[in-house]
């Protein structure tokens, strides 16, 4: 299974929206590769111009070595000769057909023999048991059906690479659990190299081995969904992937107070000479802690608990400290009223002026996983 | 195409490489580039022929212009506009346009409205049974009403045989036969459907909560019809003027018939006699007068359906739809919307069925009856039709060309259509989606006639490649194909933004070429919508008239120039059976049109 | 023999036509059977047998008569001929755009527009004269170029259940209040050939006539601001509201239908003579009108340029030509043949060859050519002087 390459990409659409900018990207083999990001950010696009439904303004894109779009030298791959398969979020099942022609089309495009033709649709029609449906049209099954079908129609020709744009956005809560462990357990059969487009970050770092995320056009950090959650490469990053969102306390500059002075203040002390470029200290939820919690690596200050929310599992808890408000995450129950707050120093996120991350808190290998 | 790596190339040859590279695999822009230039040729170059046609000196004219043909020429333009004739060339027609527009305007609009109220909004008994049968005038060639209205008001004031009142001892007036009262009242009642569909649409989508809250908030009924009702309506009362006013622009039948007896022209007829008097100078110079009214009528058109934007939200999901009762006054109304049908429909045909089975017309005595116009071997002094018009072999051939022509037509049209509405939204965002677009809207602009003459005078000769086509087929099929393109390229665009690019482009990743994925994929799922963008243009060009009239020749009648040509030769009843036959065709076609497609003609009618 | 006007110009005319004639017989792309000139004597077997060969004749004809001289034609000959009724403008048009855009259907023409025919259609090379060499002596030679195939006449005509006499008897009765809104004629704009009749009117020999008959109908000399009479004579018979018809059907029809008190009358061509009856129309021709009862026009024989079919075109003209060809038209319109050795037809309404002579203006090809120049300004001056 061939490795995906993107070497500085850029798609300008008519009309001067410019989609990606100068994007590099390459996607190992066997990978199953999350593009993560806002609607609007170019992720489609990229899927897009891999799969070759749009072509690139420049640059250069290759799978398994074989380049498929090259702008400066004038190589092109049409997307029927790419042997890529992609799913649409809309599914795109064509009306006029059966569940067993729309899955069967691919192959008979390709002529291949009959016989084969009919054993592969069988094989995938059980892989995705859609066997009852096979020859009802799209109209007459569900969601979650009409789904399988369209996964179905791309892995029948055996892609080497497949990619699946937002596939599970219009299943409900628990068809896409469903879904999920389908798409990874395919994964782990085929083993071919999966590329996924989604805006939802549970969705990405559920499924990924690694995760691109992308804003405005440009790929901010890649990584696994670990490192992607622990050591963010900017501010956009830390804040995008997370939920409830990171804490993002400003400590220099106009937005600047007196938590933000505090807690700079420790973090000089801590970790030392970079802490002085921080204009940002980024801290997860899970890592303020409420109730306890004492010792030299932790910054304490008491703090006024002023909410409290339950999602069941965890509480959510709003606490006042000086003069913002931090959120904390908890498995044990929180009460409002006074409360003293820490935060260990590993766990402080340091973001320059320009958002980028400032490489002294803690080595990720130290951070508790 | 291999993926090699090529040896590298100066940036802007590698970028051309590959554009052209992936030309091959997805021609929707070269063809998009193509079917431009053809549309451009069969679209633009006509208008531009016309135009230039106005102030050139035409073969023949050298004497009077004291120019070489060819030479530009400021003589047609002050034939039509400045000379002592320009006030009967063009601007008594000008003015009896304008009148007769208006008229007719307007009382389409109060007819179509007030029917469309009742059927839409009140509790008026048989409503379900009126709305089809209300927008029938429509399917009847436009010049139906005034075939029926000579028949029974004609008088002495022209030959020919006279109307029933006449023969029954009662001379019609002047005003009451020809001329303006009878052309408003007859296209009045030939064009209401616009307005009862378009009015009937808005009256449907429009919230009575909002009627009711303006009552609850004190308002008498006048002021919430005033403040409320009449500013929400505005749009579609306008879009349905402007249509009404557009069609009426270029309609020949009904003013060739009713008008020029008494020497009342209007701009098309106007034109029509230019024609045939030679003055191509002339003609060109009134189908730029025509074109340019066009064009500020759609003008007006687009402006207002901006305007509308702002009205949009009115029409939620969550409508209320209560009827108001009409109480004592439903037995009345009930009786007008009958009267409506009655005198749109059941009267005309009556008239113009009774028509042809008298020898005089309008002496209701048993021995005046007789079946000879439809069926007899030999009628002695018709020499030019010179037997029933059912026995003669001049109807079989006339309706053979007629579905011949209009068939080709609506089946090139339809598809040329679909296609146009291909390329155009898979380059959509691109200059040369917006270009295909306007191409192909074009010939809304032009009503038909002038359209016709455009056509005449650049297919006269041989041009370039393409032979000269006159007299031939082709030419009568291509002129209605385009016509008809603008109803079928919106139906075609409207069919594949529905459809969107998604399921091509699955079919594209799952190894499909272009023409595969266009034959085994758009192509089957859009048949449907193929046959509804064939079957209007097939209706529409079942009752042509103006057109054809301009380009058919005296060798090749279709049904309607069969009737205006016995109308002509004075043989009315040939004429109305004629035209009879031509209403029965549309019925039967616009039946098997809705049993086929599932949709109802009335959804197309808004163009 | 007939009333005609004697000039020099006409005769020039002459000379040029048979120069004409000769020319346009040698020059035609075609195999040139039935060369005008002495030497090749006429061969019709091998015309016809030329015809055979060629595409089905096309043919237009400003009456429905054509039907059956095509039905004859072909029963003759075994040549396949169509034949159309169409209007001279309509078959003016035809012609001429087939002949330019080089996609010629057309054989031959039978139209009565002259003027159109001299002053267009030859010049410009849109049809071809070609007299039968075989008839070239029993053919006036004024009547050769462009060829005249038949006389038909336009006059007067009353309802005589309504009129014991006709009540015209001066052609200006027609312009008299008394006869205002009760003329029927074909209208001019329409039909232009109307307005070759009233370019004749105009010459100076002919407006003389009508000013003396003017004299005789009021007792007082014609008062005109016009150039002459016949000048005079048309802007008052457009002022007094005639009605105008598209054919002469209609005319007939409105002058004929039975049970009217005052009908009009109208000036329609002989044909509708024969019709009327089984029409149940009631109409009969004025006999004595001063100073003419109507007027006597020729309907043309010619054959379009680059036919398809250009034997059985000339098959075609020849037959026009011979008794047989002439006798449908002569029998249901009356009128004769320009061939004088084909005999009158059996329905003579107007009597022998002599009282067409007196009584009637006669529209010589030899007046085309001012029928032509004069045709924009007498359209012009018609109508701007309608009411």
């Amino acid at each position: 299974m061939p490795h995906i390459g993107l070497s500085r990409v850029s798609k300008q659409f008519p009309g001067g929206v410019r989609a990606v900018e100068d994007l590099d990207l390459i996607i190992p083999d066997g990978a199953f590769m999350c593009l993560l990001g806002p609607s609007g950010c170019g992720k489609t696009t990229v899927l897009r111009m891999i799969a070759g439904l749009e072509q690139p303004s420049a640059g250069e894109i290759s799978v398994g070595g074989r380049v498929f779009d090259s702008v400066a030298r004038g190589c092109f791959v049409p997307s029927e000769e790419r042997g890529i398969g992609l799913v649409f979020q809309s599914y795109a099942l064509w009306p006029h057909l059966t569940v067993r022609e729309n899955i069967e089309f691919g192959l008979s495009v390709r002529a291949v023999p009959r016989a084969e033709r009919h054993a592969r649709v069988a094989d995938v029609l059980r892989l995705l048991n859609i066997e009852p449906v096979a020859d009802r049209y799209p109209s007459q099954i569900s969601g979650g059906q009409q789904q399988r079908v369209a996964l179905a129609r791309m892995l029948v020709v055996s892609p080497q690479v497949l990619l699946l744009d937002e596939p599970l956005s219009n299943l409900d809560a628990r068809l896409r659990l469903e879904m999920r462990a389908e798409l990874k357990r395919i994964h782990q059969t085929l083993g071919s190299t999966i590329v996924f487009v989604t805006h939802d970050q549970l969705e990405a770092m559920t499924l990924g081995t690694e995760v691109a995320v992308m804003n405005a056009g440009r790929i901010l950090q890649v990584g696994t969904p670990m490192d992607i959650y622990h050591r963010p490469a900017n501010r956009f990053v830390a804040e995008f992937v997370g939920n409830p969102p990171i804490n993002i306390v400003p400590v220099r500059g106009a937005g600047a107070g007196r938590l933000g002075a505090s807690l700079h203040e420790f973090a000089r002390r801590r970790l030392g000479s970079a802490a002085d470029a921080a204009w940002w200290i980024g801290i997860r939820p899970e890592a303020v802690r409420l109730g306890g919690g004492h010792g030299e690596d932790r910054w304490v200050h008491p703090a006024q608990i002023e909410t409290v929310l339950p999602t069941g599992p965890t509480w959510i808890a709003g606490a006042r400290v000086l003069d913002a408000t931090l959120f904390g995450v908890s498995f044990e129950k929180i009460a409002a009223g006074p409360a003293s707050c820490s935060v260990r120093a590993e766990d402080l996120h340091l973001f320059a002026e320009d958002g980028s991350r400032l490489e002294a808190a803690p080595r990720p290998s130290e951070v508790g996983v | 195409m291999s993926g090699a790596i090529a040896a590298p190339r100066a940036p802007w040859r590698g970028a051309l490489v590959y554009q052209l590279q992936r030309a091959r695999y997805e021609p929707t822009v070269a063809l998009g580039a193509v079917l431009l230039v053809v549309l451009a040729y069969l679209v633009v170059v006509p208008i531009g022929a016309i135009l230039s046609d106005a102030v050139r000196v035409q073969p023949g004219d050298e004497a009077r212009t004291g120019q070489p043909a060819g030479h530009v020429t400021a003589y047609y333009l002050w034939r039509a506009f400045g000379s002592p004739v320009s006030r009967l060339l063009l601007w008594r027609p000008l003015l009896n346009t304008c009148v007769v527009a208006i008229g007719v305007t307007l009382l389409a609009l109060i007819l179509g409205g007030v029917l469309a109220w009742l059927v839409v909004r009140t509790d008026l008994p048989g409503r379900k049974w009126l709305a089809p049968l209300l927008v029938v005038p429509y399917m009847m060639p436009s010049w139906t009403f005034a075939l029926a209205w000579l028949t029974v008001f004609k008088n002495r004031a022209v030959g020919g045989p006279a109307g029933f009142l006449e023969t029954m001892g009662i001379s019609p007036p002047n005003w009451l036969a020809y001329g303006t009262v009878p052309i408003v009242v007859t296209l009045g009642g030939h064009y209401f459907p616009f307005a009862f569909l378009l009015l009937g649409n808005a009256l449907r989508r429009f919230d009575s909560q909002l009627e009711e809250s303006a009552s609850v908030l004190g308002a008498t009924r006048w002021t919430t019809t005033r403040r409320i009702v009449v500013p929400l309506m505005l749009p579609a009362v306008a879009s349905a003027a402007v249509l009404t006013a557009s069609r009426v622009l270029g309609t020949f039948g009904t003013p060739y018939i009713l008008g020029l007896p008494v020497n009342y022209s209007v701009l098309s007829t106007s034109l029509y006699q230019s024609l045939r008097g030679g003055s191509t100078g002339v003609m060109a110079v009134l189908s730029a007068v025509i074109i340019a009214i066009g064009v500020a009528i759609v003008a007006v058109d687009s402006w207002l359906l901006r305007e509308q934007r702002r009205f949009v939200t009115v029409g939620s999901k969550g409508a209320m739809h209560r009827r108001t009762r009409l109480r004592r006054w439903r037995i009345p109304a009930a009786a007008l919307a009958g009267a409506a049908v009655g005198a749109t429909v059941v009267i005309p045909l009556g008239t113009l069925t009774l028509s042809t089975i008298m020898r005089v017309p309008g002496r209701f005595e048993p021995g005046n009856f007789t079946a000879e116009f439809w069926i007899a071997s030999r009628l002695p002094a018709f020499v030019g039709y010179p037997t029933g018009l059912l026995r003669g072999p001049g109807l079989a051939a006339a309706a053979w060309n007629s579905f011949r022509i209009v068939g080709l037509a609506a089946l090139l049209s339809g598809a040329l259509g679909l296609f146009v509405g291909y390329l155009a939204v898979r380059t959509q965002g691109t200059r040369l989606s917006i270009l295909l677009r306007q191409a192909s809207f074009l010939p809304y602009l032009v009503p038909g006639i002038a359209f016709a003459a455009a056509y005449l005078s650049l297919f006269a000769v041989r041009r370039g490649p393409i032979p000269a086509l006159y007299g031939t087929l082709s030419l009568l099929v291509l002129a209605l194909t385009v016509a008809y393109l603008p109803f079928a390229s919106r139906a075609g665009i409207a069919a594949m933004m529905q459809l969107g690019r998604e399921p091509e482009e699955a079919a594209q990743v799952c190894g499909a070429r272009w023409w595969q994925r266009l034959w085994r994929i758009v192509a089957p799922i859009q048949r449907g919508a193929l046959a509804a963008a064939m079957i209007l243009p097939f209706i529409a060009g079942l009752k042509e008239l103006s057109m054809i009239i301009m380009l058919a020749t005296p060798g090749t009648d279709v049904l309607t120039t069969l009737s205006i040509r016995l109308q002509d030769y004075g043989y009315p009843q040939l004429a109305n059976a004629a035209v009879l036959v031509i209403v029965a065709l549309s019925f039967v076609v616009t039946y098997l049109g809705q049993r086929i497609t599932g949709t109802s003609l009335a959804s197309g009618l808004e163009g | 023999m007939l009333v005609m006007m004697a000039s020099r110009s006409r005769t020039l005319a002459l000379a040029g036509a048979i120069l004409a004639l000769v020319l346009c017989g040698q020059g035609g792309a075609v195999p040139l059977l039935g060369r005008a000139t002495a030497a090749a004597p006429f061969d019709l077997a091998a015309l016809v047998a030329a015809a055979k060969k060629e595409p089905p004749l096309v043919t237009l004809n400003n009456s429905g008569v054509v039907k059956d001289i095509v039905a004859n034609f072909t029963a003759k000959y075994g040549v396949k001929a169509v034949g159309t009724k169409a209007d001279s403008l309509t078959q003016v048009q035809q012609v001429s755009r087939e002949v330019q855009s080089g996609n010629v259907k057309l054989g031959v023409l039978s139209i009565e527009d002259g003027a159109l025919v001299q002053g267009r259609l030859i010049p410009q090379h849109f049809v071809d004269n070609w007299v039968p060499p075989d008839m070239l002596d029993s053919i006036p030679k004024k009547w050769q170029n462009p060829l005249v195939q038949i006389w038909d006449a336009k006059v007067v005509a009353y309802n005589p259940t309504s009129y014991g006499a006709c009540p015209i008897t001066n052609i200006w009765d027609l312009t008299d209040p008394a006869w205002r809104g009760k003329v029927a004629l074909r209208d001019p704009l329409e039909t232009p050939e109307e307005i070759t009749w009233f370019s004749w009117l105009t010459t100076e020999d002919n407006a003389r006539k009508l000013a003396a008959a003017y004299q005789r109908r009021y007792g007082s000399p014609l008062q005109t601001k016009e150039k002459n009479a016949g000048y005079d004579f048309i802007v008052r018979l457009a002022a007094n509201q005639p009605i105008l018809t598209k054919s002469d059907d209609d005319s007939a029809s409105a002058v004929g239908a039975p049970g009217q008190t005052q009908p009009p009358v109208g000036i329609m061509s002989l044909g509708k003579f024969a019709e009327a009856p089984p029409k149940g129309q009631k109409l009969a021709p004025c006999k004595s009108v001063l100073p003419w009862i109507g007027y006597a026009y020729p309907r043309y024989a010619v054959i379009a340029h680059n036919t398809p079919s250009p034997n059985a075109a000339r098959l075609y003209v020849h037959y026009l030509m011979t008794a047989e060809g002439a006798a449908p038209t002569i029998n249901q319109h009356g009128g004769f043949s320009a061939n004088l050795d084909v005999p009158p037809g059996q329905h003579e309404y107007l009597g022998s060859h002599a009282f067409w002579e007196k009584n009637l203006v006669f529209l010589d090809p030899t007046g085309n050519d001012r029928a032509w120049q004069m045709r924009d300004a007498l359209s012009d001056l018609w109508r701007l002087s309608r009411r």
